[in-house]
């Protein structure tokens, strides 16, 4: 998957299931101050990630350490590359 | 129907089956006032029986596992401060589960301990020793990393295992070959109702390993349980309203839910409100304060798990030799995949309940047949109410209870002297239990699955239940343990807890 793939689909999340404006979807966006989440949305965002990539994610330490949208992207390319490899 | 006696209170708890009357009681022990709602007419849910001909059958509890002193449902029970209210019964540590495997023509008899039913697993399956010794490790290694599962260590966060996130039937096909060793362990999908494909490893782990420990029930059934919670509750302050649901919440600002509407046109103030009632059913209630899309796709993603279909009878003529010292269960083939899908075309998975009589109250002994259930089976009756079924209905009762009735007449050695008295379908259940479609443990614990736990995204609402992180009698107590050290502040919790620990 291209990283701009991984953006659509990153972005496509947040629009869908959070209902963000697409204008405000900026890599530099911290997604809790900027984008409105709060620590009880992760394990929503979870799932829907989860579900939108086909993935399975642990809500762990990586999970924990997002702050920007930019973190998100990095964090699906890092878990792609772990089900590809 | 009771009304409350004040207008606000700092917790509401909706729902007094085991999670709510445990929280609820917590709550209340932390200096909390609390009301705790249930639209049945007692408290209790799914812990309730009712009674025929003089004999007392349960709803829900049946048996439980890691029932022994020091275990878990001892453990928690002397948290809740109501264990010496309670009469543990255990099963014969020689052969708590029967199970039976039809078509294979095999027989097993589980012991109490894991090293020991590892051991005579081991004698019956040579070729799979390794796996074996895998297989039990794993699950002792699971309860370790779970919070709350191994009495005396600290509690932590109830974090997600790499095991959550990988299915029971990779883990069979991935480590066993003989198909009756694979049904063996698939069995135990009986005590949590999602099939092996579905369910996490860790989740069958959770259940397994409490099984593998010890079972056996309680001296009273589930209402020995109910009532002690009960009494334990209003002795620590709860208010309990009976016959009274909670029917909206008012908005409140900041993604708060305002004060609740209830079944009886009253009105409640609260700080916070714990739900401990089917996740379908919380999401109707939080729907119109505002959700992202996100959270509602989540509780629809969740699947109901199966239920059963219940034939009740009675003993007549002097109790039989060893009557209620095993749960037996009746299995057709081994795949429980298969056996788990509503198309199977074989009989499907059966457990019979022995609940000896009591001389001393002239209680008879009862049985209780459980057979695997799934909501297509009501499905054209759905829409229906309770005492309002087409005869066809009723025919398809009699005719799945007269069918069990069959199934048992070569089984059970007494089976010519049961007098069957009554039949539940999962219509029944879903009537009684206020259940969306009647299921027996909630949601399925799908791999990968994120129950609802915890605080929820109207921040002064919570949840809890046998559908948040373990299903059963257990997993309910747990969830109401955890949830109320997530709600009185985790510090603060640890410290009053100690002791019991």
């Amino acid at each position: 998957m291209t990283r701009e793939e991984i953006i659509a689909k990153t972005n496509a999340v947040f629009a869908e299931s959070f209902e963000i404006e697409p204008e405000r979807l900026k890599p530099e966006a911290n997604v809790f101050l900027d984008l409105g989440l709060d620590s009880l949305d992760t394990v929503d965002l979870v799932v829907a990630i989860q579900k939108k990539f086909g993935v399975q994610i642990r809500d762990d330490e990586r999970v924990r350490s997002i702050r920007t949208l930019g973190d998100v992207y990095d964090f699906i390319a890092t878990i792609q590359q772990e089900k590809q490899g | 129907m009771s009304s409350p006696r004040r207008e606000r209170y700092d917790d509401v708890v909706v729902g007094a089956g085991t999670a709510g009357l445990a929280s609820a009681l917590l709550l209340a022990r932390f200096g909390r006032s609390v009301l705790l709602l249930d639209r049945a007419p007692a408290p209790g849910g799914a812990l309730r029986r009712f009674r025929r001909g003089g004999a007392a059958f349960d709803t829900g509890f049946h048996f439980t596992g890691s029932i022994q002193p020091g275990e878990l449902f001892d453990h928690l029970l002397t948290v809740l401060g109501i264990r010496s209210e309670l009469d543990l019964v255990p099963f014969d540590s020689e052969a708590g589960h029967r199970f039976r495997f039809a078509e294979a023509d095999v027989e097993m008899e589980l012991p109490f301990g894991l090293d020991r039913c590892r051991d005579r697993w081991q004698a019956q399956f040579p070729q799979e020793r390794e796996a074996l010794n895998w297989y039990f490790d794993a699950l002792r290694s699971i309860a370790q990393r779970t919070m709350g599962m191994e009495v005396g260590r600290p509690l932590t966060a109830f974090g997600m295992l790499d095991e959550d996130f990988v299915s029971l039937r990779s883990v069979l096909d991935a480590r066993f070959r003989d198909p009756v060793l694979k049904g063996a362990i698939g069995a135990f999908a009986m005590c949590y109702g999602s099939p092996p494909a579905s369910v996490s490893f860790a989740a069958h782990a959770r259940v397994a390993f409490g099984f593998h420990q010890s079972g056996g029930t309680l001296a009273g059934g589930g209402d020995a349980l109910a009532d002690a919670l009960a009494r334990a509750a209003e002795r620590a302050g709860v208010e309990i309203c009976c016959s009274c649901g909670l029917e909206s919440f008012a908005p409140g600002a900041d993604r708060q839910a305002g004060a609740a509407t209830l079944s009886n046109g009253a009105e409640v103030a609260f700080e916070r409100c714990l739900l401990t009632i089917d996740p379908f059913a919380i999401l109707d209630l939080l729907e119109p304060l505002g959700l992202t899309p996100a959270f509602r796709e989540r509780v629809q993603a969740f699947t109901p798990s199966v239920g059963f279909f219940a034939a009740y009878g009675i003993v007549d003529g002097p109790e039989p030799a060893g009557f209620g010292r095993s749960a037996h269960s009746e299995f057709a083939g081994t795949d429980f995949d298969a056996m788990m899908d509503p198309a199977y075309p074989g009989d499907r998975p059966l457990v019979l309940i022995e609940v000896p009589g009591d001389p001393a109250t002239g209680t008879p002994p009862s049985v209780s047949a459980l057979e695997l259930s799934f909501a297509q089976d009501v499905a054209a009756w759905a829409g229906t109410r309770r005492g309002r079924r087409p005869p066809e209905y009723r025919a398809y009762k009699q005719t799945r209870a007269a069918a069990i009735a069959r199934r048992l007449a070569g089984r059970a050695s007494y089976a010519d002297r049961i007098r069957w008295v009554d039949t539940a379908s999962m219509l029944t259940f879903r009537d009684y239990q206020h259940s969306r479609s009647g299921s027996a443990y909630g949601i399925m614990l799908k791999t990968g699955q994120y129950g609802l736990f915890g605080r929820l995204p109207v921040r002064n609402c919570y949840a809890a239940g046998q559908s948040a992180l373990l299903p059963g009698v257990l997993g309910a107590m747990m969830s109401g343990l955890f949830v109320v050290r997530q709600m009185v502040g985790k510090e603060i919790f640890d410290a009053a807890t100690a002791g019991a620990r």
